[in-house]
């Protein structure tokens, strides 16, 4: 399997769907999205403040995996610096010991694109792709985060994490459709100050 | 000390004693903690003890013990891709 880290291609939407089709018969809820085909030109941060790029792991006529590069204008010294952040990173290797260096390709390819690269909210220290930014050696550190929910019904509704189990979607649905979900949430917003949380945030280390 | 027992205190240093006898054929379908995790690990170990810095694609491909005895002599990895020889450093660091 000859692996090339690169960006998205209109053509690649149906070997994107072969392999989320490949995860979800091995029962794993991860995808890969892709970006709109009919986009013609490129994302532009003169355009919009913040812009998104899909990378995949392309092997022939395959896609092994893919992780999203969403950068923004930030300031450093005074000066404006593209920064950019990695977001749902999806590899085979999940299914597939033959793609075991497919993250780490995708990981350095990004860095290649982007040297100012972070990423935020893995769902903890423990999760997988927490994990692999720690064996690149990237720092990190846990972050407040606050959450407010504006409407409660519409997260508990799309939510997948929430959503899980045929039990925890009965659950959440109720709670939806109910609006005892929009109840909770303003009356836990009064009685409860906002509570503090753990994100976390990964930086990228010097190499050496 | 020659390449192949550099590999092999490498790949004992990163999978454990699981690879006491490391063979050209050796990879994650053999040596069961070869994940995409130690797969980072062994590539920063490789890169740190051969003063070499991997192209991104070669990363990905750098999935068989073989593959790495090649690119470390010399040769191209198992992909075919990249220049024989060490690279230059990668873009981002």
């Amino acid at each position: 399997m000859t692996i090339e880290v690169r960006q998205f291609r209109t053509g690649d939407v149906p070997a994107i769907e072969r392999l989320n089709g490949r995860l979800a018969a091995a029962g794993l809820p991860h995808r890969v999205g892709h970006e709109d085909p009919r986009r013609s030109d490129e994302p532009r941060l003169d355009r919009e403040p913040i812009i998104e790029r899909l990378f995949v792991a392309a092997a022939g006529d395959e896609i092994r995996g893919g992780v999203w590069l969403k950068e923004q204008l930030s300031w450093s010294e005074g000066r404006p610096v593209r920064v950019g952040w990695a977001k749902y990173p999806v590899a085979e290797s999940l299914i597939d010991a033959k793609a075991a260096g497919v993250p780490a390709s995708l990981l350095f390819g990004l860095l290649r694109q982007q040297p100012h690269l972070m990423a935020l909210g893995m769902g903890g220290h423990a999760g997988p792709f927490a994990k692999l930014l720690a064996a690149a050696r990237w720092a990190s550190s846990s972050l407040p985060f606050f959450f407010c929910l504006l409407h409660p019904s519409r997260v508990l509704r799309h939510l997948s994490y929430a959503r899980t189990t045929r039990l925890q979607r009965l659950l959440a649905d109720s709670l939806a459709y109910s609006g005892l979900a929009w109840a909770v949430a303003r009356r836990t917003e009064r009685l409860v100050p906002a509570r503090r949380g753990t994100a976390r945030l990964a930086a990228r280390a010097p190499r050496h | 000390m020659s390449v192949d027992r550099r590999l092999q205190a490498i790949f004992e240093a990163v999978f454990g004693p699981e690879v006491s006898q490391l063979s050209a054929q050796d990879s994650p379908a053999t040596i069961r903690s070869w994940d995409s995790l130690n797969h980072v690990h062994l590539i920063l170990a490789l890169e740190a003890e051969f003063g070499v810095q991997f192209d991104t694609d070669e990363i990905a491909n750098l999935i068989s013990v073989g593959a790495i005895q090649r690119r470390l002599t010399g040769g191209s990895s198992a992909s075919g891709q990249g220049a024989s020889g060490i690279s230059p450093a990668r873009a981002a660091s």
